[in-house]
């Protein structure tokens, strides 16, 4: 069973990872655990607590005076301290107050920039200084109301000069009146993560119990069955990981939004506190983009890309699970500070030097870190994607004959190719200038302000284009089918996909209109930003004119399809508005940003790829999807969709600042929203969750139609790509690689195949023996 | 009042116009192809117009020069949008010489505004930041403190038809001043100096909110201030 522990190495690499984490946070007297600030914190002398040392707190009374100061005798016994008649140094603390202000007496103690004590001199050459005592004073005043916590360490050192042979220990102490603990949003955060992981545990569970029918049910197969996923590298299993990680995250991220949304649904709110807000909308963008659009694209692509190119499998199938798993780990990273009320709260973009201030949550460092996995995910996987579009089409597919889906991931693997090393060198900064104290954007160590902003929306902005263009190739590929037309332009269509590719790169100052950026950069992106509206046009009409002489079968996926085509022409539209810089100067920064971009990212990806799911549903598991509980799906998904973010554009437009704990309404006084903007807000929280509860359904349709539904036939929607001529659900390996299928055309097709550009590129990349797309 | 300033409104009125006509033909275009050419019999299988068989690289299905309209007509659109959008930046960007000064410090989580006065002219009020006058001895800036709800916030008043030019910075991280009535805003920086040039109108009588809108942390959302423009 637990066949993986059976190799002693594995098992000391784990017992070495839980140390570290059982250690990492003895080193801290900060009561939320690991922060990596070394300097700020107790810099504690070994590796976990003795009971040689005796720290002593004194002074604290038993009744507390409001506002009253108190003078704290800090002192410890035991311990190496004083051993040695030649030491160096004594002993140390560091004092942590949950309230009130701590000030020092003498210049033994220095108060630390978060409000804590330590003892000042850091080594043997500052003789007489607070390291050379074992008994130090603090004056403390206690807060106006309520009681504190205080925790306190001591360091016992032989004064050899290192801290070997030193010991420390930690003493807790309270006074006064104790908050009642109260279910904080965090905490019922928490539980709402853990509660997502139990249901797709359940779901798992569940489809393994039907699965192998009630009669044949066996726990003893219940291993075999999850481990076959766990450690598959065929890409039909890793696409169903990409899949359900991205399902999870969607449902988290969601939940997420309806926690904000009830904070926003009346002004002056207080059902979250400001910290709780600014780290739910950071992770709310965080795990949208990277760990619910991302996965679900790569979802795709590892899916249907080989079926699609009538290839056996990913040309590398091992780096394909590695890109996978990294992202488990780099969502666990993201998530550390949130479980010690330490999430970051930088908000998605995690603008320096805010990022880097102090001021900023010490969970925005794991946030950093794991990005950095999820660069190196994104990176690895977008090798193996190129890799097998330049090797691995079947024989007689030209560049210009691939489906439309691999076009578009192909340019969407390019773009992110040439972006996300911008991103990764800016987070590997950020992470240094955190950790190590490097100045990279530390403003007054002669860091500059923009340089992230210039990094981040340099990647920032292609990969939009990365996660919408996917979305596009899904509703090229249903259109045509349903409509029973051939594309209409597919020249045109690629060159467009292609040109989205190339202006991606030029427009990312739009971002910056109002950053202080020099006037003539933010005029040149204006102009650029202006012209994406060209191949993006020209893709929606090239949609519509598909339908043009067809005979369109009404279909979920149909629905979801010319769903897309009016909420991403309008979220398309409302994008004209911000080129133009001085409308930018109003609309920045406010709700008509969110609505923006909500009509793009949900509008625009998820309807694309919900159509994408009820397209190849068949495909990928060989059973029909319920079209009556679809169609549902689809109305109260569209209508609950476009309530959400409809009001937001007017909300924008009177100036409702985003990224905001609570909004202002006029008053005699001075001029703020308008008093409808509180209702509008309210009908947007209430939609919130009829949008949310509308996405169960398709989670619901999923479940019951894959165990349940009609055998879908090799093509049920009579489309004429590759991935249509397997078997539902397909064969491993997916396509025979000993009979690979050969492209065959309809009409006599240009034999110029392939053109200047495809040899340029079969030229760059590919050795001369191995000749693209045919098999050696 | 109203948020947002005159450009805004004229740019706006100008796409709202444009993206209207397009929402329309891209609606109708659907809404016709959709129904027109929709399947009668409902069924997936019928008979299929293109011919799709699976592995078959379907005919060609295309038109250059309805192609070619759909890049072109976009296009000229842009280029009159990107032109309409171009005049307006001179206004917002060109310094007036004669503008008064105004600095805007942003520190985390409050505003620090300063009249600049000039010491000579202002013998009156010399030592006393909060107030400057012009040369006929008009008050064109002061500054004081406003409740809002329930916080102590700074008050800039400024005099209409008076230029002005804020140069702002910042002490620590980014922030961003949101002139609501006026419809601009402009980040400040620590270590750079932005500049933010607006003359209020007689229309622009009055106080409105002036939020932080660049995210700077723990109480970015109660980072205010009241700006009154008086005649």
């Amino acid at each position: 069973m637990l066949s993986i522990f059976k190799n002693q190495r594995t098992i000391a690499i784990f017992g070495i990872l839980l140390l570290a984490l059982i250690v990492a946070p003895s080193a801290q007297s900060y009561p939320y655990g690991v922060s990596g600030v070394q300097d700020a914190g107790c810099t504690c002398h070994g590796q976990s607590t003795s009971a040689e040392v005796v720290p002593v707190l004194e002074g604290l009374p038993t009744e507390l005076e409001a506002g009253g100061t108190y003078l704290l005798n800090i002192s410890f016994t035991g311990g190496p301290s004083g051993d040695n008649p030649e030491a160096l140094a004594l002993g140390g603390f560091h004092l942590w107050a949950s309230a009130g202000t701590l000030m020092n007496v003498d210049e033994m103690v220095k108060i630390n920039p978060d409000g804590s004590a330590t003892h000042n001199g850091i080594d043997a050459t500052d003789s007489g200084q607070g390291n050379d005592q074992t008994e130090w004073q603090v004056e403390w005043t206690a807060p106006m109301d309520g009681g504190a916590k205080f925790i306190l360490h001591t360091n016992s050192v032989n004064g050899d000069g290192t801290s070997g042979g030193d010991m420390y220990n930690r003493l807790n102490a309270e006074v006064g009146p104790q908050p009642v603990e109260q279910a904080r949003g965090l905490t019922v955060l928490a539980s709402a993560i853990f509660l997502m992981a139990a249901i797709t545990f359940g779901c798992v569970a569940w489809v393994f119990y039907r699965r192998s029918g009630p009669g044949a049910f066996e726990w003893e197969k219940f291993w075999p069955f999850v481990s076959d996923y766990l450690t598959s590298t065929d890409h039909k299993k890793v696409g169903t990981l990409y899949m359900i990680n991205g399902l999870f995250f969607l449902g988290v991220g969601g939940i997420f939004a309806l926690i904000f949304r009830l904070q926003l649904a009346s002004p002056g709110n207080d059902f979250l506190t400001q910290d709780e807000y600014n780290q739910f909308f950071t992770l709310h963008g965080t795990t949208m983009i990277f760990l619910a659009a991302m996965p679900m694209i790569a979802g795709f692509a590892n899916w249907i890309v080989p079926l699609q190119l009538g290839a056996p499998d990913l040309a590398l199938p091992r780096l394909n699970a590695l890109a996978f798993w990294l992202n488990p780990a780099a969502a666990l990273l993201i998530f550390t500070g949130v479980f010690s009320g330490q999430g970051a709260d930088t908000g998605w973009t995690g603008y320096a030097p805010y990022v880097v201030s102090n001021t900023a949550h010490s969970g925005a460092t794991m946030w950093v870190a794991g990005q950095i996995l999820l660069v190196a995910s994104s990176t690895v996987a977008g090798i193996n994607f190129m890799t097998t579009f330049c090797t691995m089409r079947a024989p007689g597919m030209g560049w210009m004959q691939m489906p439309l889906f691999s076009w578009s991931m192909l340019i969407a693997t390019l773009m992110l190719f040439i972006s996300i090393p911008a991103f990764g060198i800016g987070l590997i900064q950020v992470l240094l200038d955190r950790t190590i104290g490097t100045v990279f954007y530390e403003v007054a160590g002669g860091g500059d302000p923009l340089l992230w902003s210039h990094l981040f929306w340099y990647f920032g902005h292609p990969e939009v284009y990365v996660v919408v263009l996917p979305a596009f190739g899904v509703i090229s590929e249903v259109l045509s089918t349903s409509a029973r037309r051939t594309i209409f332009g597919y020249k045109s269509m690629v060159f467009a996909l292609a040109g989205i590719g190339i202006l991606g790169f030029i427009v990312y100052g739009h971002h910056m209109f109002t950053s202080g950026m020099s006037p003539v950069l933010r005029f040149v992106t204006m102009l650029t930003t202006m012209l994406v509206a060209v191949p993006t046009g020209i893709k929606v009409f090239n949609w519509l004119q598909t339908m043009h002489g067809g005979s369109l079968v009404y279909r979920t996926h149909t629905l979801w399809a010319l769903g897309f085509l009016v909420t991403f022409t309008l979220g398309g539209i409302s994008g004209m508005y911000f080129p133009a810089v001085a409308m930018d100067l109003h609309l920045h920064e406010t709700y008509f940003v969110v609505a923006h971009f909500h009509y793009v990212f949900v509008g625009g990806i998820i309807f694309g790829l919900y159509s994408g799911i009820y397209y190849w549903f068949p495909k990928a598991t060989g059973k029909m999807m319920n079209e009556r509980v679809g169609v549902i799906h689809f109305i109260t998904g569209f209508i609950s969709y476009n309530l959400v973010f409809w009001p937001m554009h007017r909300l924008g437009i009177q100036g409702m600042p985003r990224r905001q704990h609570t909004y202002f309404i006029t008053t005699d006084e001075y001029f703020a929203l308008p008093a409808e903007a509180a209702d509008w807000n309210m009908l947007i929280t209430i939609a919130a969750f009829m949008f949310f509860a509308s996405n169960l359904i398709l989670v619901y349709n999923m479940i019951s139609s894959g165990l349940r539904g009609q055998k879908a036939p090799n093509d049920p929607w009579g489309g004429w790509s590759m991935e249509w001529m397997v078997s539902s659900p397909p064969p491993t390996p997916s396509h025979n690689p000993s009979d690979l299928p050969v492209q065959e055309f309809a009409e006599i097709h240009d034999e110029g195949e392939p053109g200047l550009f495809g040899r340029l590129i079969e030229w760059m990349m590919i050795p001369e023996e191995s000749h693209g797309g045919e098999e050696e | 009042m109203e948020a947002g300033g005159d450009i805004f409104h004229m740019l706006f009125d100008e796409w709202n116009f444009w993206a209207a006509i397009v929402m329309i033909i891209v609606l109708i275009w659907m809404f016709h192809h959709s129904l027109k050419y929709r399947s009668k019999d409902g069924k997936s299988r019928a008979e299929s117009c293109d011919d799709f068989k699976p592995g078959v690289f379907p005919k060609e299905n295309d038109n250059l020069k309805m192609e070619l309209t759909w890049t072109i007509v976009p296009f000229i659109l842009i280029v009159y949008l990107t032109y309409i959008a171009w005049g307006p930046l001179d206004e917002m960007w060109s310094a007036d010489p004669d503008a008064h000064e105004i600095g805007v410090t942003a520190n985390q989580w409050f505003w620090d505004f300063d009249c600049m006065a000039d010491d000579e002219q202002d013998n009156a009020t010399l030592g006393q930041q909060n107030v400057a006058y012009n040369t006929d001895g008009e008050v064109i800036c002061e500054i004081s403190t406003i409740d809002v709800e329930g916080e102590t916030k700074p008050l800039l008043r400024v005099k209409a038809q008076q230029s002005y030019a804020f140069i702002m910075t910042s002490n620590d991280v980014t922030h961003a001043p949101f002139f609501l009535d006026w419809g601009i805003k402009e980040d400040t920086q620590p270590g750079m100096e932005t500049r933010l040039h607006h003359t209020p109108s007689l229309d622009e009588v009055g106080s409105s909110l002036l939020m932080c809108t660049e995210y700077c942390g723990k109480q970015h959302s109660t980072m205010s201030a009241v700006v009154e423009v008086f005649e």
